[in-house]
């Protein structure tokens, strides 16, 4: 079972503007990744975010489009990570939120998140990927 | 003449969004600020939005000329459920040409966008305007903090 969202202490939030994906972007541009870690870095609001956080916290990523009105749908499809920077893998809270748990002290994980979008009437589809870096201090 | 910007007949083609850190910005005393905890982005990175310099606040918003623009903010741990708010108290203007119409955003009472503004000017008109923002942490005794920092619109 998930990790509820409210008991989170570190969050990630990724960003999209719909109107910047395209199938050869990729997301390199148009995806921006922050997060609440108190100390911002050259990798806040960029695609490919690196976040730390102390051992044992809930991590929470949460995808949103950056205009409220866009009517399709986001979705977090995967997570792939390496496994020592976590002692909960991040699990589907919803289709939209994913959390997981840090691990030990020093531990440093690069992950990717495969994300879609679908387009309000079907009428349109993007699959990318979200690079990210988390170290346990 | 007055401008009266209604949310319910205008759609945004322009939407400038700021991610707050407001359990770091409670911490951190009023000002002007340049650092960590507020990051601005906005949808026209295809049309050339950029930011200027290193700072993820001087964003510099492209803008066709009459589009409407939108205003949002909220804080990067709203599922965290603390009760931390974020809000834009209010604009500024600091150069000249003035490229809002009416002189300054209009803030909204409901809807999907908090402030919405239409721009005027020729190609190539570029104005900094300020944006305020203020930080309530919620909670037994509520803190109040507010920063205020000076981003860009061009005309495209």
């Amino acid at each position: 079972m998930a990790i509820n969202p409210n008991t989170c202490t570190r969050f990630i939030q990724i960003w999209v503007d719909v109107n910047a994906l395209s199938p050869t972007n990729n997301g390199s541009i148009g995806i921006y990744c922050v997060d609440n870690n108190g100390q911002g870095n050259s990798t806040e609001d960029t695609a490919t975010l690196t976040t730390t956080s102390s051992v044992n916290s809930n991590i929470c990523w949460q995808i949103l489009p950056l205009d409220p009105q866009y009517k399709g749908t986001m979705s977090i499809q995967n997570f792939t990570s390496s496994i020592s920077g976590f002692n909960t893998q991040p699990q589907s809270f919803s289709q939209d939120t994913w959390t997981g748990q840090t691990g030990a002290n020093g531990s440093t994980s690069p992950y990717s998140i495969n994300v879609q979008f679908q387009g309000a009437g079907g009428f349109s589809s993007w699959s990318g990927v979200v690079k990210g870096t988390f170290t346990v201090r | 003449m007055e401008h009266n910007i209604s949310a319910v007949a205008l759609i945004p083609t322009v939407v400038v969004n700021i991610a707050v850190d407001t359990q770091f910005l409670i911490g951190q005393n009023s000002g002007q600020y340049a650092g960590a905890g507020i990051y601005m982005m906005d949808n026209m990175v295809t049309q050339g939005s950029s930011f200027s310099g290193t700072s993820k606040m001087e964003l510099i918003t492209m803008a066709n000329n009459s589009a409407i623009l939108a205003f949002n903010v909220q804080p990067i741990d709203t599922l965290q459920g603390l009760g931390d708010t974020v809000s834009i108290i209010g604009f500024q203007v600091s150069s000249t040409p003035n490229l809002f119409v009416g002189g300054k955003p209009v803030q909204q009472t409901s809807g999907d966008y908090q402030w919405l503004a239409q721009v005027s000017g020729k190609s190539g008109q570029r104005m900094t305007y300020q944006v305020m923002i203020q930080v309530n942490s919620g909670g037994i005794q509520p803190q109040i903090r507010n920063f205020w920092w000076d981003p860009f619109i061009q005309i495209k």
